[in-house]
């Protein structure tokens, strides 16, 4: 999670440097194969990547209707999921784009039926995610229940089968510029793809103000003398921390990884510089003896890299067990993460979110007899069930795990969120 | 109240002539006729079947007509939580149509909207059936992705959205291989019928399936690495997310929970509904279920004393040993069925 190491590979910001001067396939084979060496890692810098990519693939593609878009920007997304399947954020962002997509195209479709100006229209940002009430074009087909979008469907089995009223009973209602076709040819592709596009740079907005947006939280969940355990903090528990630290004193428990406890340079030096400048105490835990410290301990904060719509969450290897213990002892548990990270994807089954890496800090290759014999298998992202957190805190506050389908519903199209993207790529 | 009953002074027909419709018989003929149909659709094809024979034409007397036609139901069987539901939403969806706004967002008349509703539901009653098999089709896509390679499915009863399920998880879609997975399907004694012929189907497929007696459950459950997951379907889903199944179906909940597996429901939306049970022996009716003995078996001719045992009896999953519900809206966790239900039905 930590930032990249090491001038010599491409990272993020070299690979957002030649988004530009690149064409749009080159970049996305690119974008490819730096997520498939781990070149780009981290939810964070995944998000980004993605979202960048996607904005050139709105920008620079020839597309002449929504659907194309949505066609090309659906292709995309496998692939860019494909090459990562562990890391959620890359879906979630492909389905707040497409989810972004449709809502600019609605917007537009009525703003025809309105027979108000393209080019004079206000259209909301999407960060504010006010469900547009559809001037109902649809006859009685109780499709305008704004808030109740999601829940309507209960009433699929009794709608209207076209929401094109026959002209017979209902030429009443037949006056409406209904068409059978879904998004109707725009008039101007142009206004939407510029509307898209600034969707997408919100997204963008959105992601690199988390940590900042998160950190406003701290006064409410870190009280002076508190005993909080971290995992090997990411950047947001960090800057959580060190804003709580900056005017109240408590003690701060790292657990650190034990394999990285002969590397001479502490990775949490500034981090730790931040705490103790306050007043507060940190203290080192190699990563055994949990149960013994979680007497003490009053809180335990992790880092999410993904929290699924069930409440479970993506976390670094190790953090599972501080988790379990934490609720073996009745800790509080509490779950840092950007809203984007809320994956709408529902996959159940727990392997799935497993990821295994380079088993290289813990076996030397050049140990000829142990590279032959022995099969070492290193985990880098464990699942921690909903059972085991009690809160998660996003850039928009505090939820319970029975809230989360809000979110994903205020932020995910009904449409995108059943779209499998991981369909060809699973075994 | 007081207003409605001076109404009745007035000529608006007190009950429609239905003439000699009967809203249970046909109720019973639609279950019967095809196997296929759930009580919720049944009970809405009747109130359908029921509102084109009468001559109500206003708002007042339609609405008057499905309750009473959905109180008679109710009062006809002895297990109403299912058809409830049906009727229900078919009254909610009415309901709902008088506060749609008009088309172009011009405000047209709450009764136009209510009449153009009412002709579309009396016009396409065979559609709503077709439509409810869709659904199970579609939960079968949705739940396809659950069941993986090499997976072990334990499941009981014999609903017929698992049955399409499982039976879709074994084809192969393109783009998706076909995948390999067994089925341990739990056999209740009493009623062994309808899990023979789910059994069967699934077996036809190519899918291996163990069945075992219920007694058997908890200690399948307990081979290590054996079930991946329980899988059921459900009679009706309640207002807090939780499921009326058949009989058995808490139990095999308790034990999931208990040996850690994930228990999915497959149901569709229609099945969603008002009931709010706050425990087993709170679904509105007698199951007499328990029925105390002691010494000699009771004499034949005495029918006071004896309990008359429900034919199928059910009972109350609660919400939390849910994992996670298969509708034809995609994945719902029980919260999310809970405020689906609250956002339409209140």
């Amino acid at each position: 999670m930590g930032p990249p190491k090491g001038g010599y590979a491409p990272d993020l910001d070299k690979f957002l440097d030649t988004l530009k001067s690149r064409p749009v396939d080159a970049s996305v084979d690119f974008l490819i194969s730096l997520l498939k060496r781990r070149q780009i890692q981290g939810s964070e810098s995944c998000a980004i990547a993605t979202a960048r990519v996607l904005l050139q693939v709105v920008a620079k593609d020839k597309w002449i209707d929504v659907d194309q878009l949505i066609g090309r920007i659906q292709l995309v997304g496998r692939k860019l999921v494909a090459a990562q399947p562990h890391e959620l954020v890359i879906g979630n962002i492909v389905k707040r784009v497409l989810g972004l997509i449709r809502d600019e195209a609605s917007e537009d479709r009525n703003d025809i039926a309105n027979d108000s100006p393209p080019g004079g229209t206000t259209t909301l940002p999407p960060s504010i995610e006010t469900v547009p009430v559809e001037k109902s074009i649809r006859p009685p087909s109780l499709a305008a229940f704004g808030s109740f979008a999601r829940s309507q469907s209960m009433f699929t089995l009794l709608s209207d089968p076209d929401f094109i009223p026959s002209p017979s009973s209902t030429s009443q209602l037949g006056s409406g510029s209904s068409t059978p076709q879904r998004y109707p040819q725009s008039t101007n592709v142009q206004a939407l793809k510029s509307e898209v596009i600034d969707g997408i740079e919100e997204i963008v907005d959105e992601i690199r103000q988390v940590d900042e947006q998160i950190q406003n939280y701290a006064d409410i969940y870190i009280h002076p003398g508190d005993y909080i355990m971290v995992h090997q903090p990411s950047r947001t528990v960090q800057r959580f921390l060190t804003r709580a630290a900056s005017k109240r004193k408590f003690t701060v428990l790292i657990v650190v990884d034990p394999s990285a406890s002969h590397i001479s340079d502490d990775p949490y030096a500034s981090f730790r510089k931040a705490l103790t400048s306050g007043g507060s105490t940190v203290v080192n835990i190699m990563n055994v003896g949990l149960m013994a410290y979680m007497s003490r301990v009053d809180k335990v904060i992790l880092g999410a890299r993904a929290i699924t719509s069930t409440g479970g969450v993506v976390v670094d290897s190790g953090a599972a067990a501080i988790a379990r213990a934490a609720r073996e002892q009745g800790r509080t548990v509490i779950v840092l993460g950007g809203v984007y990270k809320v994956s709408p994807d529902s996959r159940s089954h727990q392997e799935a979110f497993v990821e295994w890496g380079s088993p290289s800090k813990y076996v030397n290759f050049a140990d000829g007899r142990m590279v032959g014999q022995v099969k070492v298998r290193n985990v880098v992202a464990e699942f921690v069930s909903s059972e085991l957190v009690n809160t998660y805190v996003t850039n928009l506050g505090a939820h319970s795990k029975d809230h989360l389908h809000g979110i994903i519903a205020d932020h995910y199209n009904d449409e995108d969120v059943n779209f499998d993207l991981f369909g060809k790529t699973q075994r | 109240m007081a207003g409605i009953t001076q109404e009745r002074e007035l000529p608006i027909r007190n009950n429609p002539d239905l003439e000699s419709f009967d809203i249970v018989t046909a109720y019973r003929k639609l279950l019967a006729d095809d196997p296929d149909l759930t009580m919720p659709v049944a009970a809405i094809e009747a109130l359908i079947e029921a509102l084109s024979q009468s001559s109500a034409k206003t708002v007042f007397e339609t609405m008057d007509l499905i309750k009473t036609q959905s109180a008679r139901l109710r009062a006809a069987v002895r297990n109403p939580v299912a058809l409830t539901h049906g009727t229900d939403l078919f009254q909610q969806y009415l309901v709902l149509s008088l506060k749609q706004p008009g088309p172009d967002g011009k405000e047209t008349s709450s009764h136009e909207n209510f009449e153009v509703v009412r002709q579309h539901l009396m016009r396409n009653g065979r559609l709503f059936a077709s439509r409810a098999k869709q659904a199970r089709e579609h939960i079968a896509a949705v739940g396809r992705a659950y069941v993986r390679d090499g997976d072990t499915v334990l499941t009981h009863g014999g609903s017929r959205v698992v049955g399409t399920l499982l039976g879709r998880a074994a084809e192969p879609v393109p783009g998706d291989p076909s995948r390999r997975f067994q089925v341990i399907h739990v056999v209740s004694e009493g009623r062994s019928a309808e899990g023979d012929r789910a059994v069967a189907a699934l077996r036809d497929r190519g899918v291996p399936v163990a069945t075992v007696p219920e007694s058997a459950a908890a200690y399948v459950l307990g081979k290590l690495h054996l079930v991946s997951m329980v899988l059921v379907g459900a009679e009706a889903v309640t207002a807090n997310g939780g499921i009326i199944s058949r009989m058995g179906t808490y139990q095999l909940a308790l034990l999931a929970r208990a040996h850690g597996k994930d228990f999915y429901v497959a149901a569709e939306q229609h099945k969603f509904g008002k009931t709010f049970p706050l425990h087993q022996f709170d679904l509105g009716f007698d199951q007499d279920m328990i029925d105390f003995r002691a010494g000699e078996a009771p004499e034949e001719g005495d029918p006071e004393d004896a309990k008359n045992p429900i034919g199928d009896p059910v009972d109350y999953t609660p919400p939390e040993f849910i994992t996670a519900f298969f509708s034809d809206n995609g994945v719902l966790t029980p919260t999310a069925v809970a405020k689906q239900v609250i956002d339409l039905m209140y």
